[in-house]
């Protein structure tokens, strides 16, 4: 008996080191992570201490741009606006939902569009500065899809974020450069209005194939964005410019 | 060049088939936030076909490379004077002279407007004429 416990504990502690030496793998110094130090302290909450050279090539910005910035700077608007609660919460309760842990994230790049990022965050106590958040983020990686879906490589997923009554809060760069969709539609992105929403690009996502889309395959429906040019007011000189993106 | 550059860019605004994934459903203090993930399904087949496209395109540069394409013989020339004279030369030394012994009148080789490529017809009549000739 002991030694199965013993056993146990050993292969436990196996799974433990190798999942470490995983996440150095994917976030260590050796990756091209994106680094972000951010302040937990009750005065400057969510202020940007301390960044790399990544976050220029993820985000489009450069380092001195966001040092001294809160990190809502880098999140869609409608984060943006609970980031620091939801980081307060975290110090009064300790309840954690996030640090520690892999998960897809959509921090705006300089231009307004999302990037789909691979988030881990984990706290970082100091004399000196106090109570501090790392976040390393990096790619999102497709190749999941690819294997399980059958997806070419090469060929990168579309984003849209959307929230109360279907307004759409964000969508990637490939929307924009596809389909013609600035980020400016989106909420929060130099207007507030709430007529852009997800029924305009999807007409035919309702409760019926709901289900269909949180399943395995999803659902194949229509995106539509004809009606775009027609019903929203879309500067020319925002449809010509490009960016210099991947 | 600018109407050009705008028309393609209104191309953009389409409609297409996807295959959506409902990816996230959180909920922050009341706010919900949804993310939707898809990729577009006619794309995907262009983009193969492009692919396939390009994967034959090589095939055949890799065919040429070798020699072993047959269309070679279909390649046209570079035309400068040198090789046009040399072409022509070469042309008249491999210009086909039918040569016929006759029994009886010798050589007798065909006339000037005569067609500079017989066929074996031809050469059969000139032969039987010969013969008649000879005969008379």
């Amino acid at each position: 008996m002991i030694f199965s416990v013993s056993g146990l504990t050993r292969s436990r502690s196996r799974v433990i080191s190798e999942n470490f030496e995983n996440e150095i793998t994917k976030f260590g110094v050796a990756s091209n992570a994106a680094m972000i130090i951010a302040s937990g302290n009750i005065h400057d909450i969510g202020v940007i201490r301390s960044t790399n050279t990544e976050i220029s090539r993820l985000l489009g910005y450069s380092i001195h741009e966001i040092i001294g910035q809160n990190i809502s700077r880098i999140l869609p608007k409608v984060l943006a606006d609970l980031h620091d609660d939801l980081m307060k919460r975290y110090f009064d309760t300790s309840q954690n939902s996030v640090l520690g842990f892999e998960r897809l994230v959509f921090p705006v790049d300089c231009n307004g569009y999302l990037v789909p990022c691979l988030l881990m965050v984990k706290i970082l106590p100091t004399l000196e500065e106090g109570v501090q958040c790392i976040g390393f983020m990096k790619d999102y990686e497709y190749t999941h899809d690819r294997f399980e879906l059958g997806i070419d490589e090469g060929v990168k997923p579309h984003f849209i974020m959307f929230g109360k009554g279907g307004v759409i809060h964000g969508i990637t760069y490939n929307i924009r450069q596809e389909f013609g969709v600035p980020a400016s539609l989106c909420w929060g992105n130099n207007n507030f209005h709430t007529d852009f929403t997800i029924d305009v690009v999807f007409p035919e996502l309702n409760i019926d194939n709901m289900d269909a889309l949180k399943s395995k395959n999803g659902a194949v429906v229509t995106f539509d964005t004809t009606k775009i040019p027609t019903d929203f007011v879309i500067n020319k000189t925002e449809e010509e410019e490009e960016f210099g993106y991947e | 060049m600018k109407t050009n550059h705008l028309r393609e860019t209104s191309k953009k605004f389409r409609a297409v088939k996807v295959r959506a994934f409902f990816i996230q459903e959180d909920v922050y203090f009341g706010h919900p936030v949804n993310t939707i993930k898809f990729y577009p399904i006619e794309e995907h087949i262009e983009t193969k076909l492009s692919q396939e496209s390009t994967i034959q395109h090589e095939a055949l540069e890799e065919e040429y490379n070798r020699g072993l394409h047959k269309e070679d013989t279909l390649v046209p020339p570079t035309y400068n004077e040198n090789t046009i004279s040399t072409r022509f030369e070469n042309f008249k030394s491999l210009r086909p002279m039918v040569t016929l012994k006759a029994p009886s009148l010798g050589v007798v080789r065909p006339s000037a407007n005569e067609s500079s490529v017989m066929n074996e017809s031809a050469v059969f009549s000139i032969t039987s004429e010969v013969e008649s000739v000879g005969k008379r």
